[in-house]
């Protein structure tokens, strides 16, 4: 029992180099995607597992991706993310907590800021951004944080 | 005490010289000299039974309260390691303690619990706000109610042509 109390500290400190590690991977992603009923059901891969959810706040079964974009989450670094000319993202990052990441997010589009917004999100759960009608859909735009895998 | 004392409590003693003793025997008698000798022994057992102090039955605070009652201005003047010491010692004191360490432990395992795995836990930890930068364009935060996802509602957007290319 006492040998276990003395690898308590080695234990918490490759537990806390892990969720270090994980947070170092973070990746800001946005997708430009367009929401129409025309063909079959569709998400991007990564969104997958929110197409249900897509779709109830949209009320489109197809999400086709006009454009993609990611660049690393890191601590109080401000990126562009520019999945399309037309449409594109600044994100400032506040905080990059083990559980939550905090940042600032403009939308732009072409020259002109359309909104500001400050958002804490969880890792891998997304911010949709209902954008204007296109032809018989509309466009959306979806931001969220993905933990890449180191491996 | 007179001089004859002076020799019978030599007699008892057994300081005389055998000039001495013989004389004083031949001059009080056996029966006197026994009598002398055994009240003598008398009086060495009640000495010996009262002379010592009575036991007290609680010395530690006896201590203590002479301690207290002795003005500080005759103590001698602490030196500055001393005073230090006198301060610090009680306190180490406590910090040798295994209890304190316990507690000291138990406090950083709930300090890690709360900073770390609870937050980790944490439901309902999505938030969003947000402003329109242009007067025709209205917004509508809002969070999924199992916090699955969050929602920019954007109103008053001008519609796009099918003919016009999202690039």
């Amino acid at each position: 029992m006492k040998n276990l109390f003395r690898l308590l500290p080695l234990v918490l400190l490759l537990c806390g180099a892990d969720r270090v590690h994980a947070i170092d991977d973070r990746k800001i992603v946005a997708f430009i995607l367009h929401g129409t009923n025309s063909g079959t059901a569709l998400a991007p891969g990564a969104l997958k597992e929110h197409h249900a959810d897509l779709q109830r706040v949209f009320g489109y079964r197809r999400f086709e991706a006009l454009g993609e974009s990611s660049r690393p989450f890191r601590d109080y670094c401000t990126d562009w993310l520019i999945p399309t000319r037309e449409f594109y993202l600044k994100v400032s990052a506040m905080q990059n907590a083990p559980s939550r990441c905090h940042m600032n997010v403009e939308l732009f589009h072409g020259k002109k800021q359309v909104l500001h917004s400050k958002v804490q999100l969880i890792p891998s759960k997304p911010l949709f951004i209902s954008g204007p009608e296109w032809g018989k859909g509309r466009l959306v735009i979806v931001l969220f944080v993905r933990e890449d895998d180191p491996s | 005490m007179n001089e004859n004392d002076d020799i019978i409590s030599g007699w008892i003693d057994d300081t005389l010289d055998d000039a001495q003793r013989r004389n004083v025997e031949k001059t009080w008698g056996d029966t006197t000299l026994e009598k002398e000798k055994s009240s003598a022994r008398r009086l060495a057992a009640l000495l010996r039974e009262f002379s010592s102090a009575p036991p007290m039955p609680s010395p530690e605070f006896f201590n203590s309260r002479i301690l207290e009652e002795i003005d500080p201005a005759v103590r001698p003047p602490q030196s500055v390691t001393e005073s230090v010491r006198a301060v610090l010692d009680p306190v180490w004191q406590v910090f040798r303690s295994r209890a304190v360490w316990g507690v000291a432990c138990l406090l950083l395992a709930a300090a890690l619990y709360t900073g770390w795995i609870a937050e980790e836990t944490a439901a309902g930890s999505m938030a969003v706000s947000a402003e329109a930068t242009s007067p025709e364009i209205f917004v509508h935060a809002f969070l999924d109610d199992n916090d699955r996802f969050a929602v920019l509602w954007v109103d008053g957007w001008e519609y796009i042509s099918a003919d016009h290319p999202i690039q």
